[in-house]
């Protein structure tokens, strides 16, 4: 087969119609550098993109754009190491594995220190800190292993909105983990609230949960905010509110 | 880093949208946004039409994008614009995810949505992207509508030529030939307008 005869395949090998062994003798063919054949691929990925690009476009939610954006954000404290997805496979397994053993390590050394601490909330502090998959390793094991970090509950009813946080009150980072939440209606969010005793609430962040109804949010405590007295999630407008302006329907008193 | 610059032969936007993943390569966040709010909705039209079901396709966009931010340096100009990559990963990612829950099935025909899209970043690309979808839209409906039921099957539901066989009680030679006769139909009639 020559290059005119091949111009056919091409455009099928680009919508993804072409039969895995033409397949591979047309990958073959490209991998020479034949300059008509990937000038043609790249004109036929062009034209499969076009097909696909003139589907309606569809306005995603309010939330999403924040959701993702908190996502690029984390990652820009803590980078992920670049590499080959094998690579990145095998390391997130050796972390994982690493993680893990360390945890429960902590969890029996704290079985052992702190004997007031229930099998409960030793459980808790594992799914919590398993489930902020984008903590580092090292910080994970900075925060389980200070003594200044609290477990923070809200919520207990089965299959109910619920939400479990770890206080960093070394680092005063507030880590909120929610479950059972759905994700808030078009035009809305959720908005966390840190409220020191006798005070207003002040605003820590705002999120939004995905389809399974968990969602992520980590904020720093202001500097100046002095004896966190309750800490509660509202239902407010995209974009918060500077002071609440539903009722809250997740709280956790920290005294 | 690894991204060509941008050049003469391409068109201002996709000069432009070659700056923005070098940016996103440098980890500039504010690239990320711009991008989003370019190309967020057809995107996730794509997403929806694959994949059926909204939630699903929100959630699946949001891993897209953030896929895009890790691998922003890896970007190869030389083998397709920016558009095409982001379209092309959205539908396959889709795919993926549709194949790994077991949910392979026919959409409605209905579903289908070639209507003459409003998006763009810049007046003058909303235009030509409108102009260009509505000769993709007329383009469509000249192919016979086997040929269109099978491109539709494949390309946007994602679904094999043995599932596509199976769905439509048609032997599976004839839906491989009917899918091939209508995107050559369908690159030949776009021909002169690219």
């Amino acid at each position: 087969m020559d290059c005119v005869e091949r111009q056919d395949q091409i455009l099928l090998y680009a919508s993804n119609a072409l039969d895995e062994a033409e397949a591979e003798e047309l990958r073959a063919h490209l991998a020479t550098g034949c300059a008509k054949c990937n000038a043609a691929l790249r004109e036929a990925k062009d034209f499969a993109g076009d097909l696909l690009g003139s589907l309606t476009p569809v306005t995603p939610s309010v939330g999403l754009k924040h959701q993702l954006m908190q996502s690029v954000l984390r990652d820009l404290v803590t980078p992920a190491k670049r590499s080959t997805d094998v690579e990145r496979l095998r390391m997130i397994g050796y972390v994982a594995a690493a993680s893990i053993g360390f945890i429960l390590g902590m969890l029996i050394m704290y079985s052992r220190l702190t004997p007031s601490q229930d099998y409960q909330d030793r459980m808790q502090q594992l799914e919590v800190a398993l489930a902020d998959s984008r903590m580092s390793n090292q910080e994970l094991q900075q925060m389980l292993g200070s003594s200044q970090t609290k477990l923070v509950s809200m919520g207990s009813a089965p299959d109910q909105p619920g939400g479990r946080a770890l206080w960093d009150q070394e680092k005063r980072k507030w880590h909120q983990y929610i479950f059972n939440l759905k994700p808030p209606a078009n035009g809305r969010t959720y908005e966390l609230w840190f409220i020191p005793a006798g005070g207003k609430p002040i605003r820590a962040g705002i999120f939004d949960t995905d389809a399974k109804g968990a969602g992520v949010l980590v904020a720093d405590l202001p500097a100046d905010l002095r004896d966190l007295a309750v800490v509660a999630i509202t239902d407010e407008p995209a974009g918060g509110s500077d002071q609440p302006t539903t009722t809250p329907f997740l709280v956790a008193k920290l005294q | 880093m690894t991204i060509p610059a941008a050049n003469d032969q391409m068109t201002l936007d996709q000069q432009d949208d070659i700056r923005l993943i070098q940016r996103l390569a440098a980890r500039d966040s504010n690239a990320m946004t711009q991008l989003y709010d370019r190309y967020a909705s057809r995107m996730l039209a794509i997403a929806i039409r694959v994949l059926n079901d909204r939630a699903v396709a929100e959630e699946l966009l949001c891993d897209v994008f953030f896929e895009i931010w890790q691998k922003a340096d890896r970007f190869d100009s030389s083998r397709g614009s920016v558009s095409t990559y982001l379209f092309m990963l959205t539908r396959s990612r889709s795919i993926d995810r549709k194949r790994s829950s077991g949910k392979m099935k026919l959409t409605s025909l209905e579903a289908a949505s070639f209507d003459t899209p409003a998006s763009g970043y810049t007046p003058a690309s909303a235009v030509v992207a409108s102009e260009q979808a509505s000769e993709i839209k007329k383009a469509m409906r000249v192919l016979e509508p086997a040929q269109r039921q099978c491109i539709e099957c494949s390309f946007f539901d994602g679904l094999s030529h043995s599932e596509i066989a199976e769905k439509l009680n048609k032997p599976l030679g004839t839906v491989k030939t009917t899918i091939r006769n209508g995107l050559i139909r369908l690159r030949d009639a776009l021909r002169p307008m690219r």
